[in-house]
Formats: structure tokens, C-alpha cells, sequence
């Protein structure tokens, strides 16, 4: 009957199909692990899709240009670097599959990336199984040491930022102050280490809200929280253009108080955009360390080599880059680079045992000190960020520190 | 006094032989085997290959597989819209790795609690089905679909939803022959047997009842099915399903985060079923094939146009193949039997034949089959029923003429239960029945057919007339032919008696037909008349509503008259015959058929 | 009193897109039966035709033009995505291929929207400006808006009621076999309705770009509300989705400012639930009757 020969030839034709995909991924040689000739391969994950491409792509041109500088100074060990990029899109489902592609078919010794602590979380199996060290992009407190033994994230932790927001706030005397953060999971794990801090330092939350990343309009929120009658709102968000739209509804409200922002306060090109250039009057924010000085002061000449340098490698990307992000995503290539030759090996304990033991002695590119350790993970810590005002800046990405 | 039960006689039984001859019918077998076959070889492929990537890739489309299956058992057979079954999947799965993890239970025990926790909340997602259907019950569960992974994290504290759950299972890195662990054989296992599990409800009772409450709500009840509750029941056994795959997908990936369900899973999981093709079994594995395999893995170093590829792919497949590809495919290939020329009369012997020899009457009664008194029912403000009466005893032929629009299709769907009523009652064989269910109603004696006749076309001739497996007088030889010939092939006429022999397989002892005659030919017609008269003598009470009078006067034993929603006239043929008002009111179409 | 102005006019504002939206999903619906999963990426597309042409200094008669360019644009794309859907459709609406068909589209235009404009929020300058109440600053845009919603109502009653392709098109909805014998041509009319629906998507993308969500992954959100609002309303009801969606904005806005911002996305759709379960054909919608 030709029905059934016909639905036969169908099934044949998907176990072909099937066999035939398995079998072109395997035609690659199977390489054994740490092979010590031919280029150094480096996987990079990042969202290139989805919510979060828009830093995924920072991170990715950061990363990029750190590739090429880290070459052209001889490369890792007189290997080059090669770079392995893939999209997580911002689902950890996805993340792992992409994970075990790297690492299984790809090879790479090591990876920069993923940027969610969810996709963070599901990668750690497959990279703790093959002994695969990284520099993810997460700054959840759940990822501790024990958690993530060969991965140290490149971004300022959330609890940090919140500790140093509140500091700031018990220094200018605030007493009440209100939380305002997005749905994010940076915005999340910071509602929660502000809140502890808060209480901690002794200051009164008076409210506490949340919006999502995308919304226009902030004014319902804002006027919540305004009823509180806070001295400063404490505003942790995921980019520059939120915080515009916070402050343009603060502006409609007429409701003039400071705001501390947690990183993405200081996007100023961004904010601008949206609520103005001098939305930002009263406006402090965090921000790696290299990128705030004081007025009268120059930056630090690390930081403006890579400044030219980046707008010379991706001039169409850079009025919209987000420069300390891309800066600490080249040193992540740098610091790889150093811990790999410092421990001898690309074997993920042997790097993290080397780096945990020796971040005195490591430097970045632009952030001039690295602070993990072996009770802290987080590459960036508390002595290497500022809290700057993002509405002045001294020079080319480079602002006023608050403290000048 | 005498019951239905007397009246009806001795109950009848499904032949064992045909019951357990087919467990899957004869035109799924191919693809069933076609479908668990690709699944396990393609899934033994990487293990034997040695290839890490690709053996989690295949396994965890042998878990999406699996789940589109248990979707394509929902919306291919019981007809529901849902996107909410990856709601269901990430529920069993996160249920799962919370108990396993924060809460410390060993895999075994957090692994039930993930199966129960998906299945409840699968059959909450189904509790909507009971209102509404359609694109709205496809919104509702989109809902959940959108909503499900924000309440995870909304509520993070107990769920530690922002970071995600790592999960490690015990035996997890003992393996087997090539590598394979206990986990990726339950996985093949499991995603091979879907296709059979669905081959199975399809060819079971359970399968038939979900495609005929699909098809007309209405006439599932008048035949004594619950649409609701077989709804739930789909849902319930699609969630199941789900909620199994979700406590595999744990250890698959070894954790587990609302991320991982977001909404667009759900209609990645709806898509492939569409795309495979609704009515096919193995639909759904082509489905995931192409939406899942090719955009994400095969094609993953394009990355940012990974969207379009999906849409695209979509998009394009079902401009060119709107029935699914399977669907296509079959349409090509299938030849089913074609029906007899003589259908209908051997339709009509064989119902004489079965039905004529059953003696009903425990001992003639002048007792009424059914009592109408005083019905009356509006519409807005149209009355549709204005005080209607009537009586039918056993035994008797009762037939019910009036002009358009007088109310008689309503009188029969108010005493079949279908629509309420503003006051009155109706009294079947001395039980009141006005508040009845349909299907309550039905499962005491009722049948009837529709205007329109209700055969079910994506099932065959055989599952049309014995949906319950009552229809022992069928040779085998008969059987099999009628199960090869698809429904949609039957004339009108055809159609009609086949509707009448479904309802007869349920012995009803009142029947309601609802202008049997339309459409039938000349000859349909006699063959028609003689059914009814032969079951008239044994004892069934039939209410006839009519328009081909010469049909009524040559079968009936009392004749009503309808108008305006009431009973005007009722007396025997031969008297209203020569009655002059009647005549006016008939205008005059019944002298010129005298 | 400023928690009053602010619910109120923000969600008046924010309810007028959804309704805007959910009256050109209920346009697409009545002349083909086919609910548009893309038409939120087709609100998007609208503004990020204002996107590319507008800055600061524009004037207020290019910002008219510029509008109605992009309604045209969204216009015509509808009309093809109208094309290709229709295509193959035996009877347009028993076949749910429409259903992948449409989401499809809806991945097609987000991937081109990531592809030209990147992942990026695109921020529009306000050019019409903000007014002052009660002590609040809220743009224009929120009564204007308001107004282009009345405006279409009127609009498309006038068009149904006094136009031949108006009065053919409410045919189709009401009984599709019955317009067909008729001669009704009926794909032209069923193409007329997507490109109708494309314009009134197009013109409130293009008006309201400044305060909407822009980029790839905002155009679900905006379908979903507006199917709300529509459903609830009573799909294919105009009226109630006139109504209904200056409701789902304030009760939106109630949910934020009383219980906090998480709530935002759950309010409308637990509003959707509530309505479908009590009253399944929506508020102003009829129980369709079905002959037995």
C-alpha cells in the first residue's frame, strides 16, 4: 500500500536526518583536553538577542577589543587567542546547551560570560565537570566560592554596590530613604542587600517598588514612593534609559531629591536622551573606579589609551558604549591571560588556586587592582569602584567623583 | 410502576474479540513505529558516537518531543487550545528541583511531588476549558503561560527563582553501555512511548468520546458523554504527560529557572504541533525538528538571526502546508476503502435486523413514554415555546409537524435537555426530568438525531456507528470494512442512518428525530419508514418532527400540529386528514402530496 | 490629589494605546476571524518610523507627516502580511494556521527590528511637549491619544455603517457564506481589513512613540494587553474595547501604586481571567448562538 511505503520512507527520512546532524558535529578530531599548540580558544556567551543584548553586545565589544590587544602583545603563552561566541539569548536552557557546544565541540579552555546568574547557575555543572575556569558577568550572592569554585565574575556584586550606596547615604545624613529598583535580577538581589543594609545602618525605608525594564511610565511608582516623604531614593536599575524615565517622572512630580543609583545610573549619554541633561543635577551613581576623578584631575592615562584605542577599533559602536563595561570586559581577556600564565596551565583549579592566591599581583588593562580571594570571587570589589555624578563628566567617560 | 430499565431489556456488551483486537488502528501503526523508532535511534546515535553536545541536545528534544505529543493528544483529539502546557512542563520541573534542593528530599519522593504539582496545576489550567473554548481558552492559558514564570520570581524568597536551582540526581555519572545513564534511557524511553500512548487513546473508547465532544458538545451529550469532564480529563492526561517530562528535564539539564519556561516555549511546543500537523502522531516530532533543531542547534552560529529562521521556517511551512506536513503528506498517500453503493441498505438491514429482534416490552403499558405539559420558553423576545403539550406512550410513532419557525426543533432540544426552560415540564416514563442534565437525560433512555446529522469525519464509517462498542451484530467482515473507509465519504442520506444506527446501539426506549427525511432519496426514504415501524413494535416511543408528510401519515400512529410555539391539534393521521383548518394551516402542500 | 491625576490621566493615556490596539485587532477580526499576534510588533514598526526621522528640533507639521507616512507604512506591511496569510486558507477561519502564521510574523519583524536597530530601547523626544495638573507634569500625548481613540470609533462606525466596503466588511462577521452569495468580493475586503488595522496600528505606533516601550522584545506585551482589552470588551466589540482599555489603564496603574510594580504585568491578565470565567463573551460582547 502506497500509504505505508510513503509513511515509511518519512521515518527513514527523519532517522537519516538525525544521524546525519550527529554525525557532521562529530566529524571534528577529537581533541584530547589542553592541547598546548595552535590558538588558545575562548568561549564568550553573551546575549545577543533578547532583553539584555544591548549590554551582551558592550560586554561582547569589550571583550573583542581585550582579545585584540592581549594578540598583539603576543597572545596567551605565545598563543593567540581565538574567540568562540554564541548567543544565550537570555535563557539558561539555552545557555547550557550553548555551554556544553563550547566545551565538548568547540574546546575552549576558558569562558567569558554567561551574564545572568540564572544562566550562570546552569552552566556551573557542565563547567565544574570539565574543570573549565571563567569570568562570568553576575553579581548575585548566591554565587559564592563553593558554588562557583573556577569563575570570578568581572561585574561591581550587587551587594557591594548596595553597601557603598547606603554609606553613601548615612555620610550625607539621609535618615529615610526609599528603594526603587527594576525586575531584573541585578534589580532583585540589590532590593535585597539594600533593604539589609538600610536596616543595618539604621535608616528608615519608607517604600520600596520595582518596575520593568521597558516601561515608560515610572510615575505611578514614583508617586508612591513619594508619599514616604524620603530624603533620597535609592534606585538600582539595569541601564541609563531607566533611569531617565525614573527621573523625567520625578520631574513631573516636581519631586526634587537625590537619587543614588546603583551601575546603569551613570549611562549618561542614555539618561540624557530621555529626561535631559540636567535631569542628572542630582544624581550620584556607581562606577568603576578608573572611570571617576576629580575635577582638574586627568584620568588615568590607562584609561584614555583604551578609550581612543576602543573608538578606533568599533567607531560606529562607541557613542553608545557603555565604557566601563567594555573596559572591564578587556581586562577580563588580560586578566585570563595573566592567571593562565601565572599558574602554568589552563586547567580551571590550577587558575583559580593561582588567582585567589595572587590578586595583589594582577592589573587589568584600565582597572589597575583586582580583588578576588578565596573567601570573595568578585573580581571588582569595593575598593575598586567610586560613586561618581553622572551629570558631569571631566572628560571623555571619565565623571566627577562625589567625593571630590 | 414500569421503569426505563424494563423497557429497554437486557443490556449489551462490547464483543471482547473487537475490543482487544485494536489497541492501535491499522492506519497508525506505521507512523507509530516510524516516530518511537527515529526517536530511540536518533537519541542512541550521539551516545554511540561518544558526542557529549549532541547527546544532551537529543535528549532534551526527546523531552520537547514528548510534551508536544501529550499536546497533540489535547488538541488533536480532544480539540483544546492551550499554550499553557509548558506552563504545566516548568511547573513539574521546578516543583521538582525546589523539593530536591532546598527543601533536601531524595530525587525519588521530590520527583513525585514534581508529578503532582504539574498535574494540579495542569488541571487548573484546564479548569477554564469548562467555560470557554476556543481562541479565548487559548488566551487564558496564555495567560498562565506569561504569568507562571513571574509569580516564580515575584515570589523569591520561597522559590529562589532569580538565581535558579542546581539539581544533581544520584546515579547521574553511572553509566552504562555507551555511556548512557539510567536517566537517558528513561528519557528515549519515555519520549518513544508518547507516540504510543497516543496511538492508543486514539483507538480507545476514552479517544472516540474525546473527538465526538470536540466535534459537537451537543451530540456527545444526547449520546451520555460529559463534555466537561472529558475535557478535564485531557487535560489532565496532556498535563500528566508534561509533568512527567518536567521532572526528567531537571536532571537533563541539572537546574532548573523560570527563565526556562518563558511563554514562547509553550507556543514553540503549540507550533510544532501545528506545523507536524494536528490529526498525525508523529506530527509533532517533525515539529520540533524543524522550529527546535534547525534554528537553535543546526544553525546556532548565525545567532542573530535565529528569530528569523524560526519565524520564517514557521511561516513558510505552513503557507505551503497549512494541514501540517504530515497531514500533507497523508493526504497524498491515503486511500482509504471506498464505501459501498448499497450503504445505505445494508445501513438499514442491518439495523432491522439488530434492533427488530429485541423484544422490549416487559407487557404493553399505557403508560406515557414522555409527558410535556405547559412548556414555554422565550428568546429575547421571541417565544419560542408558548405552552406546549404533548404525550408519546411506548410503542407509539408520534409525529410532529407544523410550518417554519412554530417551535418544533426547540420542543425536541427542550425535551433532550439542551436548552432550559421559563416553566413547564416534561415527564419521561414518570420521572421528571425538567431539570436534567442532557446527559443525565440521555443515560435514562433518550435518544435522538439532529437537523443536521452528526458524523464525526476524521473518524472511520465503523467509529461513527459504534462509538461504545455496543454493536455486536456486526460481522467481523463488516467491521473492518466500514473501519477502512473514512466518514467523510458518506452521502447525506448515508449520513442520516448512520446517525440513527449510533443512537440504536444505545437501546434508547424514547427517540427524538429531528427530520430524519431531508435530503434522502425516494427509496432512503421507505428503507427509513420501515426502521421506524420496526422499532415502534417493539416498543420504543418515537417523536418524529417532520416536513415530508407523506413520510408522516404512512408511518405515524398520532400526529400533532405545531404553531406559534403551542400544540394546536393533536389526533390520528386519518382524522386530521380530512380536517379543513389543518389544511389551511398546512397550506395546502398536504393535498397536493394526498 | 496628585495619586488621582496620575492614576487617571497616566492610565487613561496608557489604556488609549491598548485600546488603540485592541480596536485594530478587533478591525482584522470582524473582516477575517483572525486575531494578529503581531500586531504589537506592527505598534512598534509604527514607532520606529517616528524613531528614525524625529529629534528635538522637528517641527510639529513634519511630526503630522511623519505620522501619517508611518501609518501608511504599517498599512501597506499589514496588507502583505494579509496577503500571505490569507493565501492558503481554505475557509479563512477553521484552519488555526493563522494562528502560526501570525505568531511567525511576529518573530519575523522582531528579528528585523533587532537586525536594523539593534537590541537597544529606542528613545523618542517628546516634540508635543507636557502640560501641567494639579502640581503633575503629563505629555500631550496621553489626551491626544485619547482623542485618536474616539476618533477611530467614530471613525469605523461610519465606515461600517455608511460605506459599501464598510457595510460588506460587517457582512463577512456576520454570516461569511451569506456575504459570498451575495458576490461580496470577499479576500479584497478581507485584505481591505488588514490594511485598515494596519493604518490604526500604524498611526497610534508613529503618535505615541515617545511613550511607548520600543525594541524588539516590547511588541508581546502590547499584543497581549490590547487582546485583553479587546477580550474583554467582547472581541470584535469596539465599544468595548473603547472602554476597556482606559479601565485596564487605570486599574494598572492602581495595582502599582497599591500593591508595587510587580503587579504591572499580572493585573491585566488576572482583570482578563476574572472576566472570561464570570462572562465568557466579554462585557459588551453576545454569547454566540449556535444552532443545534
Amino acid at each position: 500500500m502506497t500509504h505505508s511505503r510513503a509513511t515509511r520512507c518519512l521515518g527513514a527520512a527523519i532517522g537519516l536526518m538525525l544521524v546525519a546532524t550527529a554525525a557532521c558535529s562529530t566529524k571534528k578530531p577529537s581533541n584530547n583536553t589542553a592541547s598546548s599548540d595552535g590558538p588558545l580558544k575562548v568561549g564568550l556567551m553573551v546575549p545577543l538577542t533578547g532583553n539584555l543584548a544591548q549590554p551582551g553586545g558592550w560586554i561582547q565589544e569589550g571583550v573583542e577589543y581585550g582579545v585584540k590587544q592581549v594578540n598583539a602583545a603576543g597572545g596567551v603563552d605565545n598563543r593567540k587567542v581565538q574567540l568562540v561566541t554564541v548567543d544565550t539569548a537570555g535563557d539558561p536552557t539555552q545557555a547550557v546547551t550553548d555551554a556544553n557546544k563550547l566545551i565538548n565541540q568547540d574546546k575552549v579552555q576558558f569562558i567569558i560570560g554567561p551574564i545572568t546568574s540564572d544562566a550562570m547557575t546552569a552552566v556551573l555543572p557542565v563547567e565544574n565537570q570539565h574543570g573549565v575556569a571563567s569570568i562570568p558577568v553576575v553579581g548575585s550572592a548566591e554565587l559564592t566560592p563553593s558554588k562557583m569554585p573556577y569563575g570570578f565574575s568581572m561585574l561591581l556584586n550587587a551587594a557591594d554596590q548596595a553597601k557603598a550606596m547606603v554609606t553613601f547615604a548615612q555620610k550625607k545624613n539621609y535618615t529615610r530613604v526609599a528603594i526603587l529598583h527594576d525586575n531584573g535580577q541585578q534589580g532583585l538581589s540589590a532590593d535585597g542587600a539594600l533593604k539589609a543594609d538600610a536596616k543595618d545602618a539604621g535608616l528608615t525605608v519608607t517604600g520600596d517598588q520595582q518596575y520593568s525594564v521597558g516601561d515608560t511610565d515610572i510615575s505611578a511608582q514614583a508617586l508612591s514612593l513619594k508619599r514616604g516623604n524620603p530624603q533620597a531614593v535609592l534606585l538600582f536599575p539595569t541601564d541609563g534609559t531607566d533611569v531617565g524615565h525614573v527621573l523625567q517622572a520625578m520631574k513631573n512630580l516636581s519631586w526634587n531629591v537625590p537619587v543614588v543609583g546603583g551601575y546603569g545610573a551613570h549611562y549618561s549619554t542614555q539618561i540624557a536622551a530621555v529626561s535631559g541633561p540636567s535631569s542628572m543635577a542630582n544624581l550620584t551613581a556607581t562606577a568603576y573606579a578608573p572611570f571617576g576623578a576629580c575635577p582638574g584631575q586627568s584620568a588615568p592615562s590607562a584609561t584614555k589609551a583604551f578609550l581612543s584605542g576602543i573608538k578606533a577599533f568599533k567607531p560606529n559602536a562607541f557613542a553608545a558604549l557603555a565604557l566601563d563595561l567594555a573596559a572591564a570586559s578587556v581586562d577580563s581577556v588580560s586578566i585570563m591571560k595573566q592567571g593562565m600564565e601565572g599558574a602554568g596551565s589552563t586547567s580551571g583549579a590550577k587558575f583559580a588556586s593561582w588567582v585567589e592566591t595572587h590578586s595583589g599581583s594582577i592589573s587589568g588593562l584600565i582597572n589597575p587592582s583586582v580583588s578576588a580571594s578565596q573567601s570573595s570571587h568578585y573580581l571588582f570589589g569595593p575598593s575598586d569602584m567610586v560613586l561618581v555624578r553622572p551629570g558631569k563628566q571631566v572628560s571623555t567617560g571619565v565623571y566627577e567623583r562625589a567625593d571630590c | 410502576m414500569p421503569n426505563l430499565q424494563t423497557l429497554r431489556g437486557a443490556p449489551r456488551t462490547a464483543g471482547p474479540a473487537w475490543r482487544a483486537a485494536v489497541r492501535i488502528r491499522r492506519e497508525h501503526r506505521i507512523e507509530v513505529t516510524t516516530g518511537s523508532v527515529a526517536v530511540v535511534i536518533g537519541s542512541l546515535v550521539p551516545f554511540a558516537l561518544g558526542d557529549a553536545y549532541w547527546q544532551q541536545v537529543v535528549l532534551l528534544m526527546d523531552l520537547y518531543v514528548a510534551v508536544a505529543v501529550f499536546l497533540n493528544i489535547l488538541r488533536g483529539e480532544a480539540g483544546q487550545i492551550s499554550f499553557g502546557i509548558g506552563a504545566v512542563f516548568g511547573a513539574g520541573a521546578y516543583a521538582e528541583g525546589m523539593a530536591a534542593t532546598v527543601y533536601g528530599v531524595p530525587y525519588w519522593l521530590s520527583a513525585i511531588i514534581g508529578i503532582v504539582a504539574g498535574f494540579l496545576f495542569g488541571i487548573v489550567t484546564a479548569l477554564p476549558a469548562l467555560r470557554v473554548q476556543g481562541y479565548y481558552l487559548g488566551f487564558i492559558t496564555l495567560a498562565v503561560a506569561v504569568v507562571f514564570p513571574a509569580m516564580l520570581i515575584n515570589y523569591n524568597g520561597f522559590t529562589h527563582a532569580v538565581s535558579g536551582i542546581s539539581v544533581t540526581v544520584p546515579g547521574q555519572y553511572t553509566t552504562t553501555v555507551w555511556g548512557l545513564n539510567w536517566l537517558a534511557i528513561t528519557v528515549i524511553v519515555v519520549a518513544a512511548l508518547s507516540f504510543v500512548v497516543h496511538a492508543r487513546v486514539r483507538a480507545s473508547r476514552f479517544g472516540r468520546q474525546l473527538k465526538t465532544a470536540a466535534a459537537s458538545p451537543e451530540a456527545a451529550a444526547s449520546l451520555g458523554m460529559r463534555p466537561g469532564l472529558l475535557r478535564l480529563a485531557a487535560f489532565g492526561l496532556a498535563g500528566l504527560g508534561a509533568a512527567v517530562c518536567g521532572v526528567l528535564y531537571v536532571p537533563t539539564t541539572g537546574f532548573v529557572s523560570p527563565g526556562a519556561f518563558p511563554f514562547t516555549l509553550s507556543i514553540l511546543l503549540y507550533f510544532s504541533v501545528i506545523v507536524g500537523g494536528a490529526g498525525s502522531i508523529v506530527g509533532p516530532l517533525l515539529g520540533i525538528c524543524l522550529l527546535y533543531l534547525v534554528p537553535n542547534v543546526v544553525l546556532s552560529g548565525l545567532a542573530e538571526y535565529r528569530l528569523l529562521i524560526y519565524g520564517g521556517t514557521a511561516f513558510v511551512v505552513m503557507l505551503i502546508f497549512p494541514d501540517g506536513i504530515i497531514g500533507f503528506l497523508r493526504s497524498l498517500f491515503t486511500s482509504g476503502r471506498s464505501l459501498d453503493d448499497d450503504l445505505g441498505s445494508q445501513l438499514a438491514d442491518a439495523m432491522l435486523e439488530a434492533r427488530a429482534t429485541e423484544v422490549r416490552r416487559a407487557g404493553l403499558t399505557s403508560e406515557p413514554a414522555l409527558v410535556i405539559s405547559q412548556v414555554r420558553r422565550s428568546f429575547g423576545r421571541v417565544r419560542a415555546l408558548e405552552g406546549a403539550d404533548l404525550a408519546v406512550r411506548p410503542g407509539e410513532v408520534h409525529g410532529l409537524v407544523g410550518a417554519n419557525g412554530s417551535g418544533k426543533t426547540t420542543l425536541l432540544n427542550a425535551v433532550s435537555g439542551l436548552i432550559r426552560l421559563d416553566g413547564g415540564s416534561i415527564v419521561i416514563a414518570g420521572r421528571d426530568v425538567t431539570h436534567m442534565s442532557p446527559t443525565r437525560r440521555a443515560n435514562a433512555g433518550l435518544g435522538r438525531t439532529f437537523q443536521a446529522p452528526r458524523v464525526f469525519e476524521d473518524m472511520s464509517l465503523h467509529e461513527n456507528l459504534d462509538l461504545d462498542g455496543r454493536a455486536t451484530e456486526l460481522s467481523t467482515s463488516q467491521r473492518d470494512r466500514w473501519d477502512e473507509s473514512s466518514a467523510q465519504l458518506l452521502t447525506h442520506g448515508q449520513r442520516r442512518l448512520t446517525e440513527l444506527y449510533r443512537v440504536l446501539t444505545r437501546s434508547p426506549a424514547l427517540l427524538l428525530l429531528d427530520e430524519p427525511a431531508a435530503g434522502l432519496s425516494a427509496q432512503e426514504r421507505d428503507e427509513l419508514g420501515g426502521v421506524l415501524r420496526n422499532l415502534a413494535s417493539t416498543g420504543v416511543a418515537i417523536l418524529l418532527v417532520e416536513h415530508d408528510l407523506a413520510l408522516v401519515w404512512s408511518i405515524a400512529d398520532t400526529v400533532s400540529v405545531m404553531e406559534l410555539g403551542s400544540v394546536v391539534r393533536t389526533d390520528s393521521p386519518s382524522a386530521l386528514a380530512s380536517d379543513q383548518s389543518i389544511d389551511a394551516l398546512l397550506g395546502g402542500g398536504f393535498n397536493a402530496q394526498r | 490629589m496628585q495619586e488621582l491625576v496620575i492614576t487617571l490621566v497616566s492610565g487613561i493615556g496608557q489604556g488609549a494605546i491598548i485600546t488603540l490596539v485592541a480596536m485594530s485587532l478587533n478591525v482584522l477580526y470582524n473582516a477575517t476571524g483572525i486575531l494578529n499576534f503581531a500586531q504589537g510588533d506592527f505598534l512598534v514598526v509604527g514607532g520606529v518610523v517616528t524613531f528614525l526621522v524625529v529629534h528635538r528640533g522637528t517641527s510639529l507639521a513634519i511630526l503630522v507627516a511623519i505620522v501619517v507616512a508611518g501609518a501608511v507604512l504599517v498599512g501597506l506591511m499589514m496588507g502583505a502580511q494579509g496577503v500571505l496569510t490569507l493565501a492558503r486558507l481554505r475557509s479563512s477561519v477553521d484552519q488555526h494556521s493563522w494562528l502560526v502564521t501570525t505568531l511567525a510574523a511576529s518573530a519575523i519583524i522582531e528579528s528585523c527590528i533587532l537586525l536594523e536597530e539593534g537590541p537597544a530601547q529606542l528613545v523618542v523626544p517628546n516634540r508635543p511637549g507636557t502640560f501641567e495638573l494639579a502640581g503633575v507634569r503629563q505629555p500631550w500625548l496621553y489626551p491626544v491619544l485619547l482623542g485618536l481613540a474616539i476618533v477611530a470609533f467614530f471613525g469605523l462606525r461610519a465606515f461600517h455603517g455608511h460605506t459599501t466596503t464598510g457595510l460588506a466588511m460587517s457582512a463577512l462577521r456576520q454570516d461569511l457564506d451569506a456575504a459570498r452569495a451575495a458576490g461580496a468580493p470577499i479576500r479584497l475586503l478581507q485584505l481591505a481589513g488588514f490594511g485598515i488595522s494596519g493604518l490604526l496600528i500604524g498611526v497610534t505606533g508613529a503618535l505615541a512613540a515617545p511613550v511607548i516601550s520600543l525594541s524588539q522584545s516590547s511588541g508581546i506585551t502590547y499584543a497581549l494587553s490590547g487582546f485583553a482589552a479587546a477580550v474583554i470588551g467582547g472581541l470584535g466589540n469596539q465599544l468595548g474595547a473603547l472602554i476597556a482599555g482606559p479601565v485596564l489603564g487605570v486599574l494598572t496603574e492602581v495595582a502599582i501604586f497599591h500593591l508595587g510594580g510587580e503587579y504591572e504585568q499580572i493585573a491585566p491578565l488576572v482583570l482578563l481571567a476574572m472576566v472570561l470565567l464570570v462572562r465568557p463573551e466579554g462585557v459588551l460582547g453576545q454569547a454566540a448562538p449556535r444552532r443545534v
